[in-house]
């Protein structure tokens, strides 16, 4: 491990220089939202700001994903034979290297769940369109000096504020400067001769500790679900809390698209004229056509078997299978959610 | 807290478990999800207005040789243009030479299919999921009880069992549908009964005026035969309502629930047990399942 600082008004410089060398991704503002979005000039970088509108999981996951590319006839698609037809070609996969900038020790979190997912049980089901984005990204993450009201990310053993877990580099706020805290070798050769680093000095990291210490202290909300995993699925699906909590949800969604762990996602064939691709996008497990069959039947015909679904996904099925709950605690469910329903309302009413 | 289904406790691990209950992240051997093979369809034979079978051939030779499925599994069908339908495959396993696959008329690309003709190429990846355990079945009498479409998933344990008929004690199919039009397989009825000793023994909801045979739901069929509790197996296949209904009274003539086998559908998109949309509980229905044993299916919520 490696401690160097950098002052904040070299960042910008900095940024520019890595954007030189490889796609630099990093909270900017988009319209009226903060956004991880790819930049070219390191001044657009806002590292000032608490969490970003959307999760950073677009990064590695797009929302929308060419998977395949194919050409076909007019005939094949009557269905008639054709030599060529119906071949699908890989897209090609990213050409150079991505570093994900200024991304909080939560939504870092969130990729280690999604990795678990995109990764499960080894190669035969490993996504490759995930892994091969994976491999090709660094991570520089930056702390959370001042957490928000909706943070819980001290809660599910995410290690809080400032949680290293995940990252190649990170970043603490102190004062006017940055004290970069080097964690892999990914990391040192990321961040190898450029300028404005410098070794760090003790009063500094000092700083860094103290601020690290005042922040944990910061995040007021801390959620148990340690019930949870002793209780059976049948018993939590029974559960009477169920009945209530649903009722103000209008299933638009957004609990799901902005969840930095969220990963249902949908596979569908879009054509123009003979040219076709294969796109995957998110999904929601809370939308009443995700589970629709074609005959019409639907395993979860009301609003309440989705809500159920999404939470005991989260919280129970996730810990079933891999032992972690996939909940980071960034709280911006409970930001942006419509009607206030509050995750943390939630896990208290299943963890009773 | 009180459980729904109140299951009696004595049930429980009366035997060891005929299929083996999921083990997550575990890796089959027998599950191919990256592959896809390209294939032609050498022959469509409508089976009802709404039903049709096609006979699938992969093209390449070599890969027409390593593909291999068990009873029960499914492949993804994709028309390139239109989507990927998960369908289950009908086929005898010793087919080398071509699959066959059952398909109603229901969405976009099952539409597509049907005005597709002979010589038309479609991609094929899979086999995925679990299977019927054909083998620990043996000497045991069998019971194939198939609602509807659920006839298509089960001709390929109909195929497994004629193959190996010496094995197996009394079989014995018994198949409902709505009307007399919707019969699948109608063509075979003959060859399975006089060729296979198997006993079949249809019903529909609804007789039209040409319906020779009995009427009634699929569970008065039970009366006409004598089931042994100890020595039968069962695999059951329809629409969600059947289940609850034949596997209920199969219980209530003793026969223990892990021995019954039924095959969930879903809707799918991947096959890896990533889209979470074949989920229910804990289980993803394309990795761990199709093929579950009835005790499992009733400690999962929402199975069926």
């Amino acid at each position: 491990m490696k401690e160097m600082v950098i002052n904040k008004g070299d960042m910008a410089g900095l940024l520019t220089e890595l954007a030189g060398e490889m796609t630099v991704i990093a909270p900017a503002k988009k319209g009226d939202n903060l956004l991880f979005e790819p930049i070219s000039d390191g001044s657009k970088a806002v590292l000032d700001s608490a969490n970003t509108r959307l999760s950073p999981k677009g990064v590695l996951f797009p929302q929308c994903e060419q998977m395949m590319t194919f050409t076909t006839d007019r005939k094949q698609a009557r269905l008639v034979a054709a030599e060529n037809a119906g071949i699908m070609q890989d897209v090609k996969p990213l050409d150079q290297g991505q570093v994900i900038w200024g991304i909080r020790p939560c939504d870092t979190a969130g990729f280690l769940i999604l990795d678990k997912v995109f990764n499960q049980g080894g190669a035969e089901y490993e996504d490759a369109y995930y892994l091969r984005r994976r491999e090709k990204t660094a991570i520089v993450g930056l702390g959370c000096n001042k957490p928000l009201s909706t943070c819980f990310c001290t809660s599910f053993d995410n290690g809080g504020p400032f949680a290293t877990n995940g990252l190649d580099v990170l970043l603490t706020e102190v004062g006017d400067k940055y004290v970069v805290t080097v964690l892999t070798d990914k990391g040192e050769a990321l961040l190898k001769g450029k300028n404005g680093l410098s070794e760090a000095d003790s009063a500094s990291i000092d700083q860094a500790g103290q601020i690290k210490d005042a922040a944990l202290k910061l995040v007021y909300s801390s959620i148990k679900a340690d019930k949870i995993k002793g209780k059976t699925t049948m018993e939590l699906f029974d559960d009477p809390c169920w009945d209530t909590l649903y009722e103000t949800c209008m299933a638009c969604g957004v609990c799901t698209y902005s969840c930095p762990t969220c990963h249902c996602f949908d596979i569908q064939d879009e054509m123009i004229d003979t040219e076709g691709v294969r796109m995957r996008n998110w999904d929601s497990c809370m939308f009443s056509l995700f589970t629709a069959h074609a005959t019409g039947h639907n395993p979860r015909p009301t609003k309440k078997e989705r809500f159920k679904q999404r939470f005991m996904h989260k919280f129970k099925y996730f810990q079933e299978k891999f032992d972690r709950i996939a909940c980071v605690g960034c709280g911006r469910c409970i930001q942006l959610c419509p009607v206030n329903i509050d995750v943390r309302q939630v896990v208290k009413e299943m963890n009773r | 807290m009180k459980l729904s289904y109140q299951i009696p406790k004595q049930d429980i691990n009366l035997e060891p478990f005929m299929s083996r209950p999921p083990q997550y992240n575990r890796k089959t051997i027998i599950m191919k999800t990256d592959r896809v093979y390209k294939c032609e369809i050498i022959n469509v034979i409508e089976l009802t207005s709404l039903e049709k079978l096609f006979h699938l051939k992969i093209l390449d030779p070599a890969e027409r040789e390593i593909f291999y499925f068990r009873p029960g599994q499914f492949v993804m069908l994709e028309v390139p243009g239109f989507g990927e339908v998960p369908i289950s495959i009908s086929s005898s396993s010793n087919n080398k030479e071509f699959i066959e696959l059952c398909i109603r008329r229901a969405g976009r690309t099952t539409n597509i299919l049907h005005r597709a003709q002979k010589g038309a190429r479609v991609g094929l990846r899979g086999p995925f999921g679990t299977s019927f355990p054909m083998e620990k079945m043996a000497s045991h009498n069998i019971l194939l009880i198939a609602g509807g479409l659920g006839l298509a998933p089960l001709r390929a344990p109909i195929y497994w069992v004629n193959e190996h008929r010496n094995e197996y004690r009394d079989v014995h199919i018994l198949y409902g549908t709505k009307e007399p039009g919707q019969m699948l397989f109608t063509y075979q009825y003959e060859e399975w009964e006089k060729v296979n000793r198997i006993k079949l023994l249809t019903i529909v909801e609804e007789a039209n005026k040409d319906w020779p045979g009995r009427t009634g739901l699929i569970t008065e069929l039970f009366k006409e035969i004598t089931i042994d509790p100890d020595n039968t197996c069962a695999i059951v296949c329809g629409p969600p309502v059947m289940f609850k209904f034949v596997c209920n009274h199969l219980y209530t003539l003793g026969l223990p629930m892990n021995r019954m086998f039924v095959s969930l559908e879903r809707r799918m998109h991947c096959g890896m047990g990533k889209c979470c949309r074949c989920m229910v509980g804990s289980t993803f229905t394309c990795v761990d399942g199709p093929v579950f044993d009835y005790w499992f299916v009733l400690n999962l919520k929402e199975a069926i």
